[in-house]
């Protein structure tokens, strides 16, 4: 499918991120990056990430006023097929619109363009479900395939992973639909569908031909992960094959069809991300299988209730310092090519982490009771007024 | 770990873009490939920070009457005092000037040590009431504490604690999550409050970032105090809706300062935060007024819409402008 974006353009965009990864990786300095970048400009308009957002934001609210003028200026009362054309309408303008911001504007990851790809996507299968009444499963694969061709076309990774769940939720509902009982056994079908998924994102990535899809690529193996991990999880085969199937307690979990299975996924699972990330250098994997480690964590404390809280709390606090103390000082200095250092300060990231620290760990972050409504002091029996 | 591709390599070799050096370290064998797992320690470090603080919380919490108090006092003065020890052994000299800490593990130390002593004093004030009724006190010494730890040891999340604190202590909840939810913003008092300490914030960031005492704190303390005077003023607005204009002069003044400040700095986030505030606080205003206008409701609905989509698409340009312009 044609590239909606001039070639040349995602060439070099290609270029610089090749230029970082090996500046990353210790092979290029900052200084020649930087020549790399000034020698190949990209000419695409990608602003900087918070003013993307900003943008974003504007964008959205901005279509949103006008389809909601539309629908005032022509009052559809309940026609189906009215409302239908008013918003194949606005999928269209939003492709003609978003078509010329590429063509004379080079709009790439700007915002603005996202904005426009999710009305793209979103007003036509409104639309072709209005008009026709469509069925659950024909409704995610029609949005499963449009953002797949949205996804080709823009090369952006925003509906990657709306995609590859609609997809998913398509398959789901018709093998239900096929096996009346499948409900238990449809994560048997879509496990190795999303490991095949990740190993193919991963192996695509590799190649050049797929090189203006790589941060889709990324994307889509990361999707992959995800929703890998949520099949697998004992806890939510629990939801699936209980709450949502029998309608009775998640907490029955004697009953569970092939427990052994999703217990072993769920407390290997992160552990196994954990591995090929360190083993191929690869933060993706490592990260999310680091994240994973806390759901695998709840859910066995769900159900297994070993030690209190509190002391499972400090036990695997300490346990986590003391690992990453061990990890600290064993890489202080570089161990086969692993390190502890950082490569590329950054401003935004160590302030992000103080707010998160700021948002989390205060104990007495927040204002205390007024003295007036805090039920009182006994030593004043009330002579003070001070109930 | 994806390849350097070759492709990359013979298009630069190609058109000379780099030295016969730079290529050699290019096509080097990938196996001892650099690969920094800095922020991954640092997510393991938080989590375990996050969990030995809390579970001591609740086991405080829970053992208060049952377990002797001297032996959960000492096991908190125990992890505070070690804490600190390591952190005053391994702290670079002071310096009113930005340090690096010594290594990722010694920041998180220093957390876990802080957030124990928070905990210690808020044991003893629980079980011995060292202070008595003095509520502002059990929050004004940890306050303290905390911007000695921060500006001692050069601890930026210390310092947003620190700044938490004191607005705990002026009764205002400011951590990202509480700052709309958790405060009563149709109180007067806590308006007015609002607004006194987002100046003082702001003052404090200011001063710092001149007479050169941690100026790289400056950014912390623009942060709160902008919210939190952006906050305080919007709600007055609201608020006091006979003085609606009267409170909307000194928003506007105060973006038009964030305005210039965010052009001075560079700074994109304080540009999309100012847009925010006034873009809300200007079109409540607007849009107030013209409701007022007689025989207009029938049309207000076309009106807003309207409104709505001129105001956006012209502020898109700005930003694109703005963008364009921060980057030169």
């Amino acid at each position: 499918m044609m590239i909606a974006h001039k070639k040349e353009n995602l060439h070099t965009l290609w270029l610089h991120r090749q230029a970082a990864k090996a500046e990353f990786r210790g092979r290029l300095s900052r200084a020649e990056t930087e020549i790399i970048e000034k020698k190949y400009p990209t000419g695409l308009y990608s602003p900087n990430t918070l003013i993307r957002f900003g943008l974003f934001w504007l964008a959205g609210t901005a279509i949103s006023a006008g389809i909601s003028l539309t629908q005032l200026i022509f009052p559809f009362g309940n026609n189906n097929i009215l409302d239908a054309i008013h918003l194949f309408v606005w999928g269209l303008a939003s492709f003609f619109i978003l078509e010329y911001l590429i063509r004379k504007h080079a709009h790439y990851r700007s915002g603005v363009d996202e904005a426009l790809i999710w009305v793209l996507v979103i007003a036509p299968v409104a639309g072709l479900n209005l008009l026709f009444h469509l069925s659950s499963t024909a409704t995610a694969l029609l949005a499963g395939i449009l953002s797949l061709l949205a996804i080709l076309r823009y090369t952006n990774f925003i509906l990657v992973g709306a995609s590859l769940i609609s997809f998913s939720v398509a398959i789901y509902l018709e093998y239900t639909k096929i096996f009346p009982s499948g409900k238990s056994s449809v994560c048997f079908l879509l496990l190795p569908i999303y490991l095949s998924v990740i190993l193919l994102a991963r192996r695509w990535r590799r190649e050049f031909k797929y090189r203006f899809y790589d941060p889709s690529l990324r994307a889509l193996e990361m999707a992959g992960m995800v929703l890998f991990y949520i099949c697998s999880n004992y806890y939510i085969q629990g939801l699936f094959q209980f709450n949502f199937v029998n309608g009775s307690d998640v907490n029955n979990a004697t009953a569970l069809q092939a427990g052994w299975l999703y217990w072993f996924l769920t407390i290997s699972s992160p552990f196994i991300f954990i591995s090929i990330g360190i083993w191929q250098k690869e933060a993706i994997p490592l990260r999310f299988g680091l994240i994973a480690l806390i759901p695998s964590f709840l859910t066995y404390r769900y159900y297994y209730h070993v030690l209190p809280i509190e002391w499972v709390m400090l036990i695997l606090g300490f346990l986590l310092i003391i690992i990453a103390y061990i990890l600290t000082t064993y890489l202080k200095t570089n161990r086969k090519g692993y390190s502890s250092r950082l490569i590329k300060e950054s401003f935004g990231l160590e302030q992000a982490e103080a707010l998160l620290i700021a948002g989390t760990l205060t104990s007495t972050g927040n204002p205390p009771p007024s003295p007036a409504t805090g039920g009182g002091s006994s030593g004043g029996g009330g002579a003070t007024g001070n109930y | 770990m994806t390849p350097i591709h070759k492709e990359f390599i013979d298009q630069l070799r190609q058109e000379h873009t780099l030295t016969p050096e730079a290529f050699e370290r290019l096509e080097s064998k990938s196996r001892y490939d650099l690969f920094s797992v800095f922020w991954e320690l640092k997510i393991l470090l938080y989590g375990g920070v996050l969990m030995v603080s809390t579970g001591l919380s609740i086991l405080v919490y829970k053992n208060i009457d049952t377990i002797g108090h001297q032996a959960i006092l000492a096991l908190i003065a125990l992890l505070t005092v070690s804490g600190y020890a390591y952190c005053f052994r391994h702290n670079a000299l002071f310096s009113w000037q930005k340090t690096n800490s010594p290594n990722i593990l010694f920041d998180y130390v220093l957390l876990l040590a802080a957030l124990c002593l928070l905990t210690f004093i808020g044991y003893l004030q629980y079980q011995y009431n060292v202070f008595g009724n003095r509520y502002g006190l059990a929050t004004f010494i940890p306050m303290v504490i905390l911007f000695l730890t921060a500006y001692y040891f050069d601890h930026i999340g210390i310092l947003s604690l620190a700044i938490t604190n004191l607005a705990a202590w002026a009764g205002i909840a400011v951590t990202p999550k509480n700052l709309v939810q958790m405060n009563d913003w149709a109180d007067d008092r806590l308006i007015y409050t609002g607004i006194a300490l987002g100046l003082f914030l702001l003052a404090v960031g200011y001063l710092g970032k001149k007479k050169e005492i941690k100026g790289h704190f400056e950014f912390t303390y623009k942060n709160f105090g902008t919210h939190t005077l952006f906050i305080a003023l919007v709600c007055g607005m609201v608020r006091f809706e006979n003085y609606d204009l009267l409170w909307f002069l000194p928003i506007a003044a105060f973006a038009y300062y964030t305005y210039r400040d965010a052009l001075r700095n560079r700074s994109f986030y304080f540009l999309l935060v100012l847009i925010a505030y006034a873009y809300g606080s200007a079109s409540y205003l607007l849009l107030k007024w013209v409701t007022k206008i007689p025989g207009i409701a029938s049309i207000m609905e076309y009106l807003t819409a309207i409104y709505t989509i001129i105001s956006t698409l012209f502020l898109v340009r700005f930003l694109m402008k703005m963008n364009k312009k921060l980057h030169k």
